[in-house]
């Protein structure tokens, strides 16, 4: 086999493996799919549904949020995350522009994204693992994190999270 | 929708009057041509938002807007000039175009588009979803739209020291820009100027491969990248760093292939101030991403090593330059900033250290750590060989350069990639990085940093090595060198 050949059959493997990605999805006799899923190629099939999903609920639902977001940092989007969200909603759809929230009992990667999420509210607070910040006077809005069991998953709440409204 | 359009529009505007004032390349099709207005485009835009932020203008729809019509007032008696654009004496020109077959490179392209398609159409459907999208650059976006600039708290106060604030913010001010046309921060808006970095992307390597290589293995390369399943569609787990999810890996991986092209087209002499682009792309890469700062010396040690002529002075050219860039719109205000808790220069003793960093510093913290070595490029050699990541691109690339021949362009690619890897295992080597996610998850903080990094690291030089591959692989179709020669 001459080097030109040896080119173009690498070149052809390489097109089939970019063509086989978007072969019809495996159907699934049993209900783990990677099963059937010998080269694990099932993304575009698995996002192209979650997209479907995104697009029938509407942008930015809480629910697709919540799916994503789990699917990527399983030691933040726990299951409660769907349930502070909707806090989270209530507190930008209520909240003055100067309101200050006070997140309690979060974890670290908690407060940052939560940060995110209520910007361009404030938001004061202390990670869990550096010891909870006591209420804050100028806090307008407390948004306390549900307690994490011990028996659980690592880092997985049992509780619900409760929102105070201050002022 | 709007926004996006409209920002994407004036980018590629802006980019086009740019290539066609002072670059036009030779022989560049459509497809490149629209490649390279939006690669040129995305960083002057951004970099005129910057320089706004720079000195203390506030960035708003008036000011902006204001500089990119100066801009683009300056660039159009240049642009409009009708320069006769023929290849340079030492540029070879593509070797398999007429053997190709249309319908083959035409579905090749189609596939191209199809990735594309996906990677847009995923940034607008999805809400951010990346932890360090929503922690660092769609969160200094959201303050570039509220405060109208990063000059603020965001940047100084330690409240904020999570959104790693000496970060380079060009993809931050890009993003900005859907806010700015339609006056309010929207999340989908936002994220959704990320995919048009990979389109870029696509084009320039497309356009770089066609002028060299012919269509076939140009169509080839346009489909390749623009497949690449860690930038087009793989989103968990680890944290991708695709072109929908709002980070700025595929940005720098523009900027990187980019300038590598711009400095192959100088050493072979394809076209006039290539080099100059090639540091104005640089620059461009360092105000992008940290991992842009070391490509600059690279760059400059490929110019050196690989120029036939004129070494010295067109290194020192390129590499001040993208430096001048940076420093005028970046460096001089993020030197003002808190140091990263990432801070590998202040690790090796180049630079002040992070407060509270614990741990041996310089040769020590390198003889101390170095036993992880090993460790890191098993790591590397796994991430680069899975299937689900990368699909065959890690094995076929070396593949394609055995069988091909390595010419001085290719060295030189190939040598800016190396060198750009070896940086980042050399950082994996001496970090002292930790993290509570990495006790959360009962690993050893190393471990759990290659988890999350080393295939984002890698998409910084795939398209670069795919299009090095590429160029250098004997033709697919067409006329064969050889005793009996075909037709033609």
């Amino acid at each position: 086999m001459d080097r030109h050949t040896l080119a173009q059959v690498v070149a052809m493997l390489v097109v089939l493996s970019l063509c086989v990605r978007w072969l019809p999805p495996p159907q699934p006799r049993s209900r783990d799919v990677s099963e059937l899923d010998t080269f694990g190629r099932g993304e575009p099939w698995q996002l192209l549904a979650m997209d479907r999903a995104s697009l029938r609920e509407g942008f930015g639902s809480d629910r697709v949020l919540a799916t994503m977001l789990g699917a990527t940092r399983r030691d933040v989007y726990t299951p409660r995350f769907h349930q502070v969200l909707g806090l989270i909603r209530r507190i930008q759809a209520e909240a003055g522009p100067d309101d200050v929230v006070q997140l309690c009992n979060a974890s670290r990667n908690e407060l940052w994204i939560f940060t995110y999420y209520l910007y361009p509210l404030k938001v004061i607070g202390k990670p869990r693992e550096e010891g909870d910040l006591p209420v804050q006077p100028q806090a307008a809005w407390v948004l306390r994190f549900g307690d994490i069991v011990a028996d659980g998953r690592k880092g997985e709440r049992s509780e619900p999270a409760t929102l105070d409204r201050h002022r | 929708m709007t926004g996006v359009l409209v920002a994407v529009l004036v980018c590629a505007a802006v980019g086009a009057l740019f290539d066609r004032a002072l670059f036009r390349v030779p022989g560049a099709g459509a497809l490149e041509r629209a490649g390279r207005a939006l690669l040129l485009g995305l960083g002057l835009v951004g970099s005129l938002s910057m320089a706004l932020d720079a000195v203390g203008i506030p960035i708003t729809r008036l000011s902006l807007g204001a500089a990119v019509a100066a801009l683009a007032l300056l660039l159009w008696p240049g642009a409009r000039k009708r320069r006769p654009a023929a290849p340079g004496a030492g540029a070879r020109a593509a070797d398999d175009e007429a053997g190709a077959p249309r319908w083959l490179t035409g579905a090749l392209l189609a596939l191209a588009a199809v990735g594309l398609a996906q990677a847009l159409f995923a940034a607008w459907v999805r809400p951010t979803f990346q932890f360090d999208s929503i922690t660092r650059w769609m969160f200094k976006t959201q303050v570039l739209a509220y405060e109208h600039t990063l000059r603020g708290p965001v940047s100084t106060d330690p409240e904020f020291a999570f959104t790693h604030q000496r970060y380079p913010p060009l993809v931050c001010h890009v993003a900005n820009l859907p806010a700015l046309v339609n006056g309010r921060f929207d999340d989908r808006l936002a994220g959704s100027m990320f995919p048009w970095y990979m389109v870029a992307l696509v084009g320039v390597v497309h356009g770089a491969l066609a002028r060299r290589a012919g269509r076939l293995r140009a169509a080839i390369g346009a489909a390749w990248v623009g497949n690449l399943p860690l930038l087009a569609y793989v989103m968990y787990p680890p944290p991708g760093a695709g072109a929908a999810s709002a980070m700025a890996d595929v940005p720098l991986s523009l900027f990187l292939a980019g300038a590598a092209l711009a400095l192959v087209d100088g050493l072979e002499g394809w076209r006039d101030r290539a080099h100059v682009e090639a540091g104005l792309l640089l620059g461009f890469a360092a105000l992008t991403k940290n991992e842009g700062l070391p490509a600059i010396v690279f760059a400059a040690l490929v110019v050196l090593l690989c120029a036939r002529r004129a070494r010295w002075r067109t290194a020192a050219g390129v590499a001040g330059l993208a430096l001048l860039v940076f420093w005028l719109l970046w460096g001089r205000l993020a030197a003002t900033f808190p140091a990263l808790d990432e801070n590998y220069t202040g690790v090796i003793g180049l630079t002040t250290l992070a407060a509270g960093h614990e741990g041996p510093v310089g040769l020590a913290a390198l003889v101390e750590r170095l036993p992880r070595l090993p460790r890191i490029l098993k790591a590397l050699a796994l991430e680069a060989f899975s299937f689900r990541s990368w699909n065959l691109t890690w094995l076929a690339v070396p593949a394609l350069l055995l069988v091909g021949r390595v010419r001085r362009g290719v060295v030189a690619m190939l040598l800016l990639a190396g060198l750009q890897l070896g940086a980042y295992v050399f950082a994996l080597v001496i970090t002292a990085w930790t993290s509570p996610a990495a006790e959360l998850a009962g690993s050893d903080p190393v471990d759990y940093l290659m988890t999350l990094t080393l295939g984002r690291l890698l998409v910084h030089v795939a398209p670069l090595c795919i299009a090095a591959a590429l160029l250098a692989c004997p033709p697919l179709v067409g006329r064969r060198p050889g005793p009996t020669p075909a037709a033609g």
